[in-house]
């Protein structure tokens, strides 16, 4: 029982002290959630540390207009919820501005845009280009509407698109056979499967608005008015300044369309 | 492949060492729920006995994953609006400990069940012996009754301990950074997922190993006491 004492007391303290239960926070501090679980957008270093694409970003958004970030990492099948009930101030995971989700949430000015495309594996017949897909199963992350709007829109409405968590569990399916390709957006796909060797992409990505839509931004909940305004203030500078372009290289190995 | 997951040991065993803790520390709650549920349940007291099924109704019939929602959002909903209304801030709950509340009272109604099903296979002989020698209500069953039930419920009460630690894993989904979410943010950091599940399995597997261990030095312990 003594036993049992000791290591539940010591593991709990460490439970406790892993996160804060953080009650009188300055006015300034902006509690930001990302998921850091996408290389190279965002994910965790040996050491555990965040690093990536929209960690570099908020972090010179955050030192441009001096306020006080306080990252965490947050699941994205949770992050919305986590905004909504005031867990999180900001998504800094960047989010495709859709109109369903400008409904409901504000949003900053955009960031980037991504083309939409297909991967599949290296050795499959690409020649007939999208063409060649249609008619058969297509994987996507689950939940993104802006990605089965697409799918549907390119390959026809009764296209059979199944829903994965990540990407990751996406591609398995996809070296088994069980999905002909894997759509997603071109840089993920690019940096992540082509640059492997063992994939390529089915045709050009797609740029256009109609199903990209206005790029992507970081989200806020409704009526963040002045926290916007203060962020986008700092997306600017730093646009301008050329960060964007400067972490897409290093991120990328391209320069971010954010125009 | 192992090349490029190995240095993320450390970060690795922080999570492991997080789901171990979180079921280590709401096993002990849960236990208490339970004894208490327990008790209430066989109480003379009609309110007493109604309120304990319908929390252990209520909570054996619920997904854990809802549980644990409910408590992490709805603890944070409540918390804002109670902050706004008295006017301080409040910086939202640690996921941990709301991932340590929805366990301990989940399992509690498991617990309670456990307690409740030995209650009424337990010797009346125990309870009039300690009446006979006039032990109070109270000082026959902290003396008599929980001990034995404790000890005799040990071995469904390490079952139960095993199926918290998977259960645990849940807690990944509202930000935990326990060994469900440190594998999943490693397998999205190094794009290497089955060597990283694999390991993530090895783990789990020692962590109960570890667990099944200390259970049966408890009972071992338990058996020479007596």
């Amino acid at each position: 029982m003594k036993m049992f004492k000791i290591l539940s007391s010591t593991v709990f303290a460490a439970a406790v002290s892993f996160g804060s239960f953080s009650s009188a926070h300055a006015d300034e501090t902006i509690k930001i959630g990302i998921d850091a679980a996408y290389k190279p957008f965002a994910y965790v270093d040996a050491n555990g540390e965040m690093s990536g694409f929209e960690i570099d970003l908020i972090k010179a958004v955050c030192a441009e207009i001096k306020a006080d970030c306080e990252l965490s990492n947050v699941p994205w099948d949770g992050i919305f919820t986590a905004l909504e009930t005031g867990t999180i101030d900001m998504i800094g995971t960047t989010v495709t501005k859709t109109k369903v989700r400008l409904e409901k949430y504000d949003a900053s000015r955009m960031i980037y845009r991504v083309g939409f495309a297909f991967l599949v594996p290296k050795d499959s017949d690409t020649s007939r280009g999208l063409d060649g897909l249609k008619g058969q199963s297509i994987g996507t992350i689950v939940g993104t509407q802006s990605y089965y709007d697409y799918i549907k829109g390119v390959l026809g409405a009764d296209t059979d698109i199944r829903g994965y968590d990540t990407a990751d569990a996406a591609v398995l399916d996809l070296d088994a056979g069980r999905i002909a390709a894997f759509q997603s957006d071109n840089l993920q796909l690019e940096q992540a499967y082509v640059s492997t060797g063992n994939y390529k992409l089915a045709a050009e990505a797609t740029f256009d608005p109609k199903y990209v839509g206005e790029g992507r931004a970081w989200f806020f909940r409704k009526g963040s008015a002045d926290l916007v305004g203060k962020i986008d203030k700092g997306l600017d500078a730093v646009i301008a300044a050329g960060k964007v372009d400067e972490l897409g290289l290093k991120y990328f190995n391209t320069k971010l369309v954010s125009k | 492949m192992i090349e490029i997951v190995a240095p993320y040991l450390s970060f690795w065993s922080k999570g492991a060492a997080l789901t171990l803790g979180l079921s280590a520390a709401s096993f002990p709650i849960c236990v208490l729920i339970g004894l208490t549920v327990a008790f209430a349940a066989v109480s003379q007291a009609r309110p007493m006995s109604l309120a304990a099924a319908a929390y252990i109704n209520i909570f054996r019939g619920l997904p854990e994953i809802i549980v644990i929602f409910v408590v992490f959002y709805g603890s944070n909903i409540v918390l804002t609006a109670l902050g706004q209304s008295l006017g301080f801030q409040v910086g939202g709950t640690n996921p941990a400990v709301a991932a340590l509340v929805a366990l301990s009272i989940q399992f509690g109604s498991y617990a309670a069940v456990i307690f409740k099903d030995w209650m009424t296979v337990f010797p009346k002989g125990y309870t009039e012996a300690g009446l006979a020698i006039g032990m109070t209500r109270f000082q026959i069953r902290r003396r008599i009754v929980v001990p034995l039930l404790l000890r005799s419920a040990t071995p469904a009460l390490g079952n139960l301990f095993l199926v918290m630690l998977k259960v645990s894993a849940l807690a990944s989904l509202i930000g935990v950074a326990e060994l469900s979410r440190t594998t999943s943010i490693i397998a999205g950091s190094t794009r290497e997922p089955l060597v990283c599940y694999l390991i993530a399995a090895v783990m789990y597997l020692v962590i109960s190993a570890f667990s099944g261990f200390v259970q049966h030095r408890f009972e071992a312990a338990m058996e020479r006491s007596l």
